[in-house]
């Protein structure tokens, strides 16, 4: 069975506390995926780089920060790879929940723990964990 | 660059017919991201009353039924994981170093038809 995890947390972790919990995750990851368990992992980057995206009446209405509603609840998920965020946002407002709730734009940190699982090669077991920004 | 688009519903918002719909034009538009290259991952999730949500404090572990609700919290990233039951999705989230601080929202994943094969 897939499970997603959608870690929450208050983004009031500074930039030395934030490496070792990043460099944990990356060695979870890694354990997870000999196991068979991994399938994708990423960071997002801070809320103050999330848009809002929803279509009302054929209109788009782009908001910036993070989707606060509590009433609506994530249903699903799209992970994509695009030029920027524009083409981003044009992917989100074709999304057909995006005509009856909000689909929130986040960008992924640059920190892939591991390649795709179905990767020929498990080859990042034995490379050093990548980190975001570098 | 790479997003992750997070589709927020009100899940009384759609009948069981208009949610099959739904699916279908997602599943087309996944197929048309596909061909441009910019397709990635995407799945529906199961409702809300599947949700478990897993903290750790102090070295305990706290697990509560339903999604996370507290909006001073922000979605700081991600983990897509296969697993045999919730038990073990439980035991995986607890070892995310942000559960510490933090909390692990678990739902399971809903397998639909239609969508790329990469």
């Amino acid at each position: 069975m897939k499970y997603i995890l959608l870690i929450h947390h208050e983004e009031a972790v500074d930039e030395d506390e934030r490496k070792p919990l990043l460099e944990e995750s990356v060695q979870l990851a890694n354990q997870l995926y000999e196991q068979g368990q991994y399938l994708d992992a990423a960071p997002l980057q801070p809320a103050s780089a999330t848009v809002s995206v929803k279509v009302r009446d054929g209109k788009r209405l782009v908001t910036d920060g993070p989707f606060a509603e509590t009433r609506e609840q994530i249903s699903g998920y799209f992970l994509i790879d695009v030029g920027d965020l524009d083409e981003a946002i044009d992917i989100a407002a074709s999304i057909p929940g995006a005509r009856i709730g909000t689909v929130e734009v986040g960008r992924c940190g640059k920190s892939r723990a591991c390649r795709r699982m179905d990767a020929p090669n498990n080859k990042c077991l034995s490379e050093p964990p990548a980190l975001p920004g570098g | 660059m790479k997003y992750m688009l997070l589709v927020y519903l009100d899940e009384q918002a759609l009948s069981e017919a208009e949610r099959e719909h739904c699916y279908v034009e997602s599943a087309q538009l996944t197929q048309q991201l596909n061909s441009t290259g910019q397709y990635l991952g995407a799945s529906p999730l199961h409702p809300i009353s599947t949700a478990t949500s897993v903290r750790v404090r102090d070295g305990k572990r706290f697990v509560t039924d339903g999604p996370f609700a507290e909006t001073r919290e922000q979605l700081g990233g991600y983990y897509l994981i296969d697993a045999s039951d919730l038990d073990e999705a439980i035991h995986i989230a607890e070892r995310i170093p942000p559960a510490r601080f933090g909390t692990i929202e678990i739902r399971p994943v809903m397998e639909i038809e239609g969508l790329p094969t990469l």
